[in-house]
């Protein structure tokens, strides 16, 4: 998602991330001051080999997406299929916001032109060009809802979310 | 699928078709066993859907009410005269040793301010911190004998829920679901709702899936209205909105999706749910609607009732809707704000009884009267009891080798009290019940055999008992 929406951040090495989660979640913590935002934003979009890994305090995204215990030693990732995942990709705010960040990507660069923006989202997200059902049917949807919802339809397909 | 991409297998799907195809045949017998294999891990087609116990089943659900910080026994299920002779003396040697975490050998008993009364047609004796439960004495299991190998709070926690005093192993909650699966297909299974005051020394490994699948995971309730996490819209987008999103991603799924592909229906299935559970599941949180008569019943609306009898409420809500396991916790964040009285064991009993009494009897009634007692397994208690011995004067320290517990519902044979402590309350003397004891009989009346529900991992058949329990037969 990162990568589609141009919005990686591809710096390498430095000291772990901690990222905004949602205020409940620190709340559960024992000690709610010790998770410290990263104060540069910029931070925030590094790939996620470099967000901290705390035991008590799973990243919602991560953990929904089979992301070991931290606690035991993992000899082998789950990989699971389940609602609080669909959850989490719709109304979760990283893919809201990078879905967002997605869209105004494709407006610049598809210049607001409908078949374009397909062509370009799909290229951008899934490797391939869309069939002419797909470019139809997303024809279809942009003519009359947001982009941005489109941009999540996209982060939402299996073409995306596996690699075939 | 465009040729000019290189192809990466899938692995669920070409593998599957590769071994099928493979070895003049063979291949298809190997391919079976593979698929039993996949299926006994809970597979990936549907591992929420409702699954056949091992045996005939009593209860469908489990409510566990958590007393964090580890209740006093003596302050509320088990009476001890002798403690109250003996109140200022040093313990007699011929009770044996115990460990604490803070208190010394030398300390002095400390007797209980609290009296006493036969309740009920069974006469089990029940303190006067608990007016509204001891009317509902004849329905409870009474578990005098209990004990567990830790004295620390997130230990001991660990044991309590998972089996073991380490980090990292599944929750019960985990392992019921895994066994039965969900009934709702618009709640999530397994519930865990904690005190708004905070969380508690163990964290939340102690209620996690830990090795088992992620689809086995508690769903946290937050305080409030919207408890659950991602339930809510993002700002900005309507439900009609959304639904329509819904669709443009069915459909341009469909519009590749090979014809037997399991794995992909499953991902398209688990948004249908992910749109009901936004849409059907506000009405079951919302307790306002329910009528006032039921909200008196449960102490909601007035304090210091209101915040516990609300969970508990809430918990009956899930379960009659479907949900396997909620735990409802009473304490969190600091020590005295659970019932973890190290330094006043009266004001803070008084205080957490008042809090949980009412709503724990109205739970236990409201279940009672809908005819959902029977079918749903109710237990009370917490990681550990408190010490006979003095700490900081008035308070009492944390006690593993003798505390009480109950259960209630779920088929199990009320109005009896299980075992007994000796006469100080020190320790578990007779049918003393370690908590592997209380998670075997959990599980028997889920209809669940504790070698049967298994797990691999690591190279073992993993379960939740660590060492094997027994069944409490007193009671089942």
């Amino acid at each position: 998602m990162l990568v589609s929406s141009g919005q990686l951040n591809p710096k390498v090495g430095g000291p772990s991330v901690m990222v905004p989660v949602d205020r409940e979640l620190v709340r559960l913590l024992y000690k709610p001051a010790q998770w410290e935002v990263a104060r540069d934003g910029a931070e925030h979009h590094r790939r996620s080999i470099y967000l901290i890994a705390k035991r008590n305090l799973r990243l919602p995204f991560m953990e929904a997406f089979d992301q070991p215990a931290l606690l035991t030693s993992c000899g082998r990732r789950e990989s699971s299929t389940h609602a609080p995942q669909a959850l989490e990709m719709l109304n979760g705010k990283l893919s809201n916001e990078l879905a967002e960040a997605f869209a105004q990507r494709l407006e610049k660069e598809a210049r607001g032109e409908h078949g374009l923006i397909v062509e370009r989202g799909y290229w951008l997200a899934l490797g391939r060009a869309p069939t002419f059902r797909e470019r139809s049917l997303a024809i279809d949807f942009l003519s009359a809802q947001p982009l941005k919802e489109f941009t999540l339809a996209l982060f939402n397909l299996n073409g995306f979310l596996y690699v075939q | 699928m465009s040729s000019s991409v290189p192809e990466h297998v899938r692995v669920t799907r070409t593998r599957r078709e590769f071994i099928r195809d493979s070895f003049c045949g063979f291949g298809s017998i190997a391919l079976a066993a593979m698929l039993h294999q996949q299926q006994a891990r809970a597979g990936v087609f549907n591992p929420l859907a409702t699954r056949a116990s091992h045996h005939a089943a009593k209860a469908k659900a489990v409510i566990f009410l958590f007393m964090a910080g580890g209740p006093s026994h003596l302050e509320t299920f088990d009476p001890k005269p002798l403690l109250n002779q003996l109140h200022g003396q040093p313990r007699p040697k011929e009770f044996g040793e115990a460990k604490y975490q803070f208190v010394k050998s030398d300390a002095k008993l400390l007797g209980s301010k609290r009296t006493f009364a036969r309740y009920g047609k069974s006469g089990i004796e029940v303190s006067d911190l608990f007016p509204h439960l001891s009317s509902c004495v004849d329905q409870l299991a009474v578990i005098r004998s209990c004990y567990g190998d830790m004295v620390v709070h997130s230990a001991a926690q660990y044991e309590l829920f998972t089996g073991r005093i380490v980090p990292g192993y599944p929750s019960m909650g985990s392992w019921i679901t895994y066994g039965l699966g969900s009934e709702s297909d618009s709640l999530p299974a397994y519930v865990v709702m904690p005190d708004p005051k905070g969380a508690l020394e163990a964290g939340q490994p102690m209620y996690s899936n830990g090795f088992l699948p992620a689809v086995f995971q508690p769903t946290m309730f937050r305080p409030g209205d919207r408890p659950v996490l991602n339930l809510d819209l993002p700002e900005g987008v309507t439900l009609a909105q959304r639904r329509r999103t819904l669709d443009l991603i069915r459909d341009l799924n469909r519009a590749t999706l090979g014809p037997a592909d399991e794995e992909f229906n499953a991902r398209i299935n688990a948004y249908d749910l992910a749109f009901k559970m936004q849409t059907e599941s506000p009405k079951v949180f919302d307790v306002s609607r329910e009528p006032q008569e039921t909200l008196d019943l449960y102490g909601i609306g007035t304090q210091p009732t209101h915040d516990y009898g609300r969970r508990c409420l809430l918990a009956r809500k899930l379960v009659e809707s479907g949900v396997r396991f909620v735990c409802v916790v009473a304490g969190g964040g600091p020590g005295n704000m659970q019932w973890d009285a190290h330094n006043d064991i009266e004001e803070n009993h008084l205080r957490k009884a008042a809090e949980t009494d009412q709503p724990v009897a109205g739970l236990l009634k409201d279940l009672q009267r809908r005819g959902m007692l029977d079918s749903t397994l109710v237990v009370w208690g917490g990681e550990f009891g408190r010490s006979p011995e003095a700490e900081s004067g008035k308070g009492r320290d944390h006690h593993n080798l003798g505390f009480t517990m109950w259960m209630a519902g779920g088929g199990i044979k009320g109005g009896q009290v299980v075992g007994a402590t000796d006469a100080i309350g020190l320790r578990a003397i007779e049918n003393p019940v370690h908590f592997r004891d209380l998670h075997t009989t959990i599980l028997h009346q889920l209809g669940l055999a504790q070698s049967q529900l298994t797990y691999p991992h690591l190279g073992r058949n993993e379960r939740l008992t660590f060492v094997e329990g027994q069944v409490i037969s007193q009671i089942v």
